[in-house]
């Protein structure tokens, strides 16, 4: 059986990229039928846009496709948040992330896909937007206190920025508090410029991000 | 030979004297010829011609096409978004941006169909861009426009249907393939139309095209489809229009996924990435390609790292000519000029003709 196969109708809808009205519809006529909330994001939602992010993976899918699904899931958590926000009230949270695309950088697909992914996970996303600075990251960290910081950055000339991100860090003696994830295509690696992990893949940075809040819970 | 008649040699899929360089360097690198940071390079039309002149005189056996010849002023994403209305931005020590975007809803493509296509010569950055082009076709040195066939007839109007996506941003542009087809078919025509008639507002200045360079990455995001349907058509219209001149496609971004449509625009060359594998590029498409060392890469590289990249690429895929050596899009910021010493060095010591099997 394929994976599709086995997937839900409205991660089905997600991943054959039917309209977004069709599939908003869809969500909401599942929350009054009395679906919860969180159901709907793990599954349907979640399976569909992880079913499209392994088509992209396997080249069947390519950026639009990957976008479209994106914001199809963005718009089905805008009908889902106010119900998720009073079903998660008790539940604990995957984790802080404080994220932006570096300053001098205005590229955000990745970034965007990423926060969506993430939030989807749980975690709760303070998204700095893009041409970020090292000192409005400090300053978010030092008001959030974030278990992970990540950054995103598409161009040569700005991918080295993540450096003066984690000097700024370290200087503010916050380094040793977050996890530094990076992102964007293969400029520079971690080890450069002081970062604990990079990625070329939103999921994958997402995954990065849940094992790495689950062993620091773990260890404390 | 000389180098231009050497990459015109390969063009032909013929084997000239030896592999033609064709490099893609620009304000990244060429600001550390003035010292100065991007945006005073961006603003300094003089030392932009001093600093390519430089650059050429440096490096007599490397063709820097159109860069080397073209002036630089937010060239390259400017055009269309700002014909129509939208604001560039201009960075400290980085490329400027699409800062304020024309189209934000469907409506706005129907405002600025009735609105008719804007004179290039007198809205936004192509009016600028003609101006500084005029000052570089009075003074760039008459010696290498004859020997590297540079600025005369060189037309190069920024991004094209990649030009039309950053009126609206990537996302809008991707999403209303879907959402909004015809309204975005409606915008794609408009924006080529406008285009065509900035290539011949360059012809006006540099003479009839003999070379036109369009940068359009556009194919990189998408499936065949939407290929076909979204950016194929356009691409065309415009190359289409200028058969008989050299026409040259740069995209550095993957395609793979889509080489035998990719193989139907109408172009000669194809300035390809990194991340395509050359030997497939090369049997499956009919361009003559050039690339692809990883521009980061390059910059990174030691010399003899680059002597050794570029006489795997030239074992792979230099033989029967159709091969400029480059790098797989413009050169990184950082690029050491002894590595472009050492991409000399290796068509000396391995890129002559005929190449010896090793």
């Amino acid at each position: 059986m394929s994976e599709t196969a086995s997937l839900s109708e409205i991660a089905q809808a997600i991943v054959e990229l039917r309209r977004r009205d069709e599939v908003i519809s869809m969500v909401r006529k599942k929350l009054e039928a009395g679906a919860s909330a969180r159901e709907i994001l793990v599954n349907d939602l979640i399976p569909g846009l992880r079913e499209v992010g392994r088509k992209f993976e396997e080249k069947e899918y390519f950026l639009a496709d990957m976008l479209y699904s994106a914001i199809t899931m963005n718009e089905c958590m805008k009908v889902l948040e106010p119900h998720l926000l009073k079903e998660v009230e008790k539940a604990e949270s995957a984790g802080k992330i404080v994220l932006g695309t570096v300053a001098g950088d205005i590229h955000d697909i990745g970034k965007n896909l990423f926060a969506t992914l993430a939030r989807a996970a749980g975690f709760e996303v303070y998204d700095l937007g893009v041409d970020v600075s090292a000192s409005k990251f400090v300053e978010k960290v030092k008001e959030v206190q974030p278990d992970i910081v990540a950054m995103s950055a598409l161009l040569p000339t700005t991918a080295p920025y993540f450096k003066v991100v984690v000097e700024e860090l370290k200087k503010a003696g916050l380094r040793d508090k977050v996890f530094v994830l990076i992102g964007g295509p293969p400029l520079v690696t971690a080890q450069e410029v002081g970062a604990d992990a990079y990625t070329n893949d939103a999921f994958v940075g997402v995954k990065i991000a849940q094992e790495y809040v689950k062993k620091k819970r773990g260890a404390s | 030979m000389e180098p231009w008649e050497r990459a015109l040699t390969a063009l032909k899929r013929q084997e000239p004297d030896e592999v033609p360089i064709v490099l893609l360097v620009y304000a990244m690198v060429l600001k550390r010829f003035g010292n100065v940071t991007e945006k005073q390079y961006y603003m300094d039309i003089k030392l932009q011609l001093e600093a390519k002149v430089a650059f050429q005189r440096r490096f007599p056996e490397v063709v820097n096409m159109p860069m080397g010849t073209m002036p630089e002023y937010g060239e390259f994403v400017g055009p269309i978004p700002t014909a129509f209305g939208g604001k560039l931005a201009w960075m400290e020590d980085a490329p400027p941006y699409i800062a304020e975007y024309p189209i934000k809803e469907p409506e706005d493509v129907d405002r600025l169909a009735e609105q008719g296509i804007p004179d290039p010569r007198e809205t936004g950055v192509s009016a600028e861009y003609l101006k500084k082009l005029e000052y570089f076709y009075e003074w760039f040195p008459r010696d290498l426009r004859e020997k590297y066939g540079y600025i005369d007839g060189v037309v190069y109007p920024g991004l094209c249907v990649e030009g039309a996506a950053l009126a609206m941003g990537y996302d809008k542009f991707l999403v209303w393939m879907r959402d909004y087809p015809d309204v975005l078919h409606k915008w794609l025509k408009l924006a080529t139309d406008w285009y065509l008639k900035y290539c011949e507002a360059i012809e006006e200045i540099v003479g009839k095209c003999r070379i036109l360079w369009i940068p359009d990455h556009t194919a990189s995001m998408v499936g065949k489809q939407q290929f076909r349907e979204f950016v194929l058509p356009y691409l065309n219209k415009i190359f289409s229009r200028y058969k008989g001149a050299l026409r040259i496609w740069h995209n550095e971004g993957r395609v793979g996924h889509i080489l035998e449509e990719v193989d139907k625009i109408d172009a000669e060359v194809w300035q390809f990435g990194p991340f395509d594998d050359p030997v497939q590029c090369k049997q499956k498409t009919h361009f003559c390609l050039q690339g692809n060392i990883h521009p980061p890469w390059f910059a990174k590289f030691t010399p003899s790292q680059v002597e050794e990249a570029c006489k795997s690429l030239i074992e792979k895929v230099a033989e029967g000519g159709g091969f400029w050596l480059s790098t797989g899009g413009g050169a990184a910021p950082e690029t050491p000029l002894r590595n472009i010493e050492a991409m000399i060095r290796a068509v000396k010591k391995y890129g002559r003709y005929p190449l010896s099997r090793r």
